[in-house]
């Protein structure tokens, strides 16, 4: 009886050992990564749906959308949903919060920003709550390894925007990101599906390079103030066929206006065929045209 | 559960876990073949990622640098040296022309992130031939012996390897699955960057990963991301990832030639 | 709209990048980038925050009639990495601002581009080193 209780006990420390060792993660993602990725695109014109698979009903929405909405003082501090990761500007500090018995990873915590919320990515197989749960502004993250390749499914997202000039996302919309390490480079790969504004899932990429000076893992306080917006008690807008820069693009750039709306059209090689009869290329650029030589 | 329940679980346990040294060692130690005269499996043998096939360019980002041609002088977001702006403001595609430099903003840093589509196949064991019909162009990827020197071509020399990160205790690390394809290529013509002058040297250094990722709804993605090192030209490496979706078959391949201005 | 100017340019300026600046929202998408207008007043209050701090200064315009102008700068952070604290700018100070105007018709709004105080010849901006 007393062989068997020792057998047991042995074998369950050992079950207990390599249990964690199938918990732990493949790659380690902590650090503090700094964002290295040349893209332009981060301070966008107000007119600007390139690139996205918007269909009629997010294009209607975002031409009504002006500016002047994320300086009401109800607005100035809701941040951006989770695929602003891959969209904004700033560097992101990741670390895993473990379980101190076996050593498992519970989770994957990307820190906050200024206007983003941490994302949190739950690796011990919890289910993603009920369709009809409350949506929060981080939504709700579970992950699993591919390989080396951390895959992060989001749901339950908050209505927000796909780009910061009013393109709009919906409640619907979830979000699968991988984050694949390749030395000390980290590239972030995220697809987006909305089934209520885009044809399409929308692929966004964003590169990073792990850095030893720490980056702060929270994001300031945002602190409501009167930001200079005209008419307070009204939601800004332009009613339709009334936004005043839907011609900028094509202007400055000679960028054709149903490209500047965006659609899935647009994403392909084809769509230049298209293109070639309708632009012409301005003789030198006279708008935005880049900063000072380094 | 009962031990002998227990036991058997932590055999299978033991099984799935144990490392491939431990394996080896002791296949040796009962008459294994002796070490070093294993049949060593080829790059495409141990491939943990299948990059072959017809993949469309999917243009998400910098959409109007990349499905047009912008004007010159616009380098937005670009961090350049001050000879690099130089040289793109003074872009001239009638020159280039006229040189027979068609090809110019056709080179490995730049092709990838042209709209267009892209063929893999393994034209052999160690070698990966990658075809983009925008502008002809066709890049080797060669595993294993370093590059023999030539004349330097717009596509260079490109040496693969399967990005490993470690394996078991004694063994060959050996790639997970899913890893990416890290390819170098040295030895290129100065070129452009962005089909508006913006150029790149002939010292550059490009490395690249090819990334497989499935995509909802049973599709696949390439994500091919270019790390450009030119400290001539730019004082901080050119990094951009560019994305792909599997197709099924060769349809919307349409072959084109190089263009100085579209 | 009126305002007392020093001077009002319109010019096809060139962006001063910087990944910092373009946190929050998109500047370009919010003020008129390739335009500048400079304003000379006295500050009101400097409310340094996050995600933008806010300059406002008290502008007389032609009629003599202060108007109140608001000019977004850096996050309370990003500031104070370039010098700028809490108490650098102080009410009453007199400072002249040079700036891109709103998008939006009938806002008195700024995006701060250069300040400077001729009392003490204290300055910041993009032009600056």
């Amino acid at each position: 009886m007393e062989r068997s209780a020792r057998l047991r006990s042995g074998l369950l420390v050992l079950w207990v050992f390599l249990v964690g060792s199938l918990a732990s993660a493949q790659v380690d993602l902590s650090g503090s990564w700094v964002p290295r990725d040349s893209r332009t695109g981060n301070n966008l014109n107000a007119v600007d749906y390139t690139g996205i698979p918007i269909n009629d009903e997010a294009r209607i929405r975002a031409l009504s959308y002006a500016p002047a909405q994320i300086s009401m003082l109800e607005r100035q501090c809701q941040g951006w949903p989770p695929y602003y990761l891959a969209i904004g500007p700033f560097g992101i500090k990741i670390w895993p919060e473990m379980e101190m018995v076996r050593g498992a990873t519970i989770s994957w915590t990307i820190g906050a920003w200024e206007d983003r919320l941490p994302t949190q990515i739950w690796m011990d197989g919890r289910p993603h709550p009920s369709r009809n749960a409350p949506h929060e502004r981080g939504g709700f993250t579970t992950g699993r390894w591919e390989g080396n390749t951390l895959v992060a499914y989001t749901t339950h997202m908050k209505a927000g925007a796909l780009r910061r000039n009013g393109t709009p996302s919906s409640d619907e919309a979830t979000m699968i990101t991988r984050f694949i390490r390749n030395g000390d480079r980290l590239t972030v790969f995220a697809v987006v599906e909305d089934p209520i504004y885009l044809t399409e899932p929308w692929m966004l990429t964003k590169n990073f390079q792990l850095d030893a000076s720490p980056l702060s893992p929270v994001g300031p306080p945002c602190t409501p103030a009167f930001e200079g917006a005209a008419g307070a008690g009204r939601v800004p807008h332009f009613l339709p066929e009334k936004n005043p820069f839907v011609g900028e693009l094509t202007e400055w750039f000679g960028v054709p206006r149903e490209a500047v709306l965006g659609g899935s059209e647009t994403l392909y090689p084809e769509y230049r065929k298209k293109l070639k009869d309708q632009y012409v290329r301005p003789e030198k650029c006279l708008h935005d045209c880049g900063g000072p030589a380094r | 559960m009962t031990p002998r329940h227990l036991l058997g679980a932590t055999l299978i346990m033991l099984a799935v876990l144990v490392p491939p040294a431990v394996a080896e060692g002791q296949g040796r130690g009962r008459g294994g073949p002796p070490p070093g005269s294993e049949p060593r499996l080829s790059p495409r043998q141990i491939a943990p990622a299948d990059l072959t096939g017809y993949w469309v360019s999917v243009v998400t980002e910098e959409w109007r640098y990349r499905m047009l041609t912008p004007a010159k002088g616009d380098y937005q977001g670009l961090q350049l040296s001050a000879e690099a702006r130089k040289i793109a403001d003074s872009w001239d595609p009638a020159a280039d022309e006229a040189a027979g430099h068609q090809c110019k903003s056709y080179g490995a840093p730049a092709i990838m992130r042209l709209p267009g589509r892209i063929h893999i196949v393994w034209q052999d064991d160690t070698t990966l031939r990658l075809v983009a019909d925008a502008g002809t162009q066709t890049r080797l990827f060669r595993f294993g012996l370093p590059q023999p020197a030539g004349p330097r071509t717009w596509q260079g020399a490109s040496a693969a390897q399967w990005e490993t990160l470690g394996g078991g205790r004694g063994a060959a690390p050996s790639p997970a699955p899913g890893a990416s394809l890290r390819v170098v290529t040295l030895n290129m013509r100065g070129g452009y960057l962005r089909k508006n002058g913006v150029p790149y040297s002939e010292d550059a250094v490009l490395t690249e990963y090819f990334t497989v990722a499935p995509l909802p709804s049973n599709g696949q993605a390439l994500i091919v991301t270019t790390v450009l090192q030119d400290p001539r030209f730019f004082p901080q490496p050119y990094v951009v990832s560019s994305v792909f979706k599997k197709q099924p078959d060769a349809s919307g391949w349409d072959p084109t030639p190089c263009s100085t201005t579209w | 709209m009126t305002r007392r100017l020093l001077t009002v340019m319109l010019a096809g300026a060139s962006l001063v990048a910087g990944a910092q600046a373009f946190a929050h929202h998109s500047f370009a998408a919010t003020y008129f980038e390739g335009q500048k207008i400079t304003i000379e007043g006295e500050v009101a209050l400097f409310q340094y925050r996050n995600p933008h701090s806010f300059l406002y200064v008290m502008v007389k315009d032609e009629q003599g009639k202060a108007q109140r102008w608001a000019i977004e700068w850096g996050g309370s952070g990003q500031l104070r990495n370039q010098n700028v604290a809490i108490d650098t700018v102080k009410p009453g100070d007199r400072v002249v601002v040079t700036g891109d105007p709103s998008r939006t018709p009938g806002e008195f709004r700024l995006r701060m581009r250069t300040i400077n105080r001729p009392s003490d010849g204290w300055k910041w901006g993009d032009d600056i080193d």
